[in-house]
């Protein structure tokens, strides 16, 4: 089987089996043979891609691939929901390492902080008010689990396709694709607002960031880069950001208040 | 291959298996706070894939992204644990099943393989017994609302 979409097909097949297993009610203990599947149909996927061309950046990646799909595997199969949690800041560390791989420091602080921090926490907060126990039988029994890792495999089967496709397409037309981007990118970055900051804040030319060396590229992705752009050209959007925020307060507010007295005497 | 186009084909497939998983940690789970957990993993398969486009176009845009991402998943956190603090309060529990009560009067229930919540339950915890001796406390009506009483 050369065709790479067969081996993709095969990994989509392995996922759903190994999920179905997983997925509460399951089959008591050995529900947890389950992940056998789960791990070949990743590493089928993650073995068709690409390689990365050094052996330190497939550590990386393939380490923090590993704790992201694990935690989120994790998250949806086990029975209590406050270890549903804890894999779920396990996922949210693979996940925060990812973007720092990918040169989006702040985001990766910021989805550590944001995410296992603030929301996961609030969520122990409700869970420790309900039960944390996992004898629910809304905690031990699922709602179709073979329905939905079929669904979950049929969607993840034709994008890994598609995305497998698209990427072999564009290797072929490779360097004139990376030229457009790049050059439309650098025409962008002279008119667009952010100009004027760039020249303050340190940040390198588009063009030397299209290279692949590293440092370039590290400032290419800064902080400063960033906070630029969201405070010229995303300026609206962050306002509107900062009022959603605000009305989602007052409504959780409303929503979880005291009941108002009817009548004034 | 390229290595930027490798390394963008790596966090498209890495964010559409987060995503997919999610997904159907979402439709399988029955306790609320694991969907909304679910949801949250679909959210980071996609914050993941604007990673890797911000990565391969050389800018920031895919940034900006998910920082307002982040903002909605910050603000959908507020008000969905304000609606379950109110559900747990009417109902007793964080069941998606309880959502089969939205409906009119003279309809029928909805049908499902395992509504009868007959499939597994979980053995309850071996408490001492103890031989009755002495008066009977007095039961605080007070104690009847607390958790394990419902």
């Amino acid at each position: 089987m050369n065709d790479p979409h067969g081996w993709y097909t095969v990994a989509a097949i392995l996922g759903a089996a190994g999920l179905w297993m997983l997925l509460p009610p399951g089959h008591g203990r050995r529900r947890w043979l389950g992940a056998l599947p789960l791990v070949a149909a990743g590493g089928l996927i993650l073995g068709q891609s690409p390689w990365l061309q050094s052996w330190a950046a497939e550590l990386v990646f393939g380490s923090m691939a590993l704790v992201a799909l694990v935690g989120a595997v994790g998250t949806i199969a086990a029975r209590q929901p406050v270890y549903c949690a804890a894999w779920f800041a396990l996922s949210v560390a693979g996940t925060a390492g990812l973007m720092l791989v990918n040169w989006a420091e702040l985001l990766a602080a910021a989805i550590l902080i944001v995410y296992a921090g603030a929301i996961l926490v609030m969520f122990l907060f409700v869970l420790m008010l309900s039960q944390p126990d996992g004898r629910a039988a809304h905690d031990r029994n699922g709602w179709e689990p073979l329905v939905s890792a079929a669904t979950g495999a049929v969607l993840v089967g034709v994008l890994t396709m598609n995305i497998a496709a698209a990427s072999t397409r564009a290797d072929g037309q490779f360097p004139a694709a990376r030229q457009a981007i790049h050059s439309a990118s650098a025409e962008n970055n002279g008119t667009a607002p952010t100009a004027r900051l760039d020249a303050t804040t340190a940040t390198p030319d588009r063009s030397a960031a299209a290279e692949t060396d590293r440092p370039n590229q590290a400032t290419a992705f800064s902080v400063a880069r960033l906070g630029a752009e969201l405070f010229s050209r995303h300026l609206v959007a962050v306002e509107v950001a900062g009022v959603l925020l605000l009305v989602a307060l007052v409504a959780a507010t409303v929503i979880i208040g005291p009941a108002r007295r009817r009548d004034p005497g | 291959m390229n290595i930027e186009l490798a390394w963008l084909e790596r966090n498209l497939l890495l964010g559409a298996m987060l995503f997919g998983i999610g997904l159907v940690g979402a439709i399988c789970r029955r306790n609320l706070i694991v969907v909304f957990l679910s949801i949250e993993l679909v959210f980071q398969g996609v914050a993941l894939s604007w990673v890797g486009w911000a990565r391969w176009h050389g800018n920031v845009d895919g940034h900006v992204f998910v920082v307002f991402l982040i903002a909605v998943a910050a603000c959908e956190a507020a008000i969905a644990l304000a609606l379950f603090v109110t559900i747990y309060h009417h109902w007793g529990r964080l069941d998606v099943l309880l959502g089969r009560q939205l409906r009119e009067a003279d309809l029928p229930e909805m049908e499902s393989a395992i509504a009868d919540d007959s499939v597994e339950q979980a053995p309850a915890p071996r408490w001492p017994r103890l031989p009755p001796a002495g008066v009977p406390p007095q039961v605080d009506p007070q104690s009847l609302n607390q958790r394990d009483r419902i």
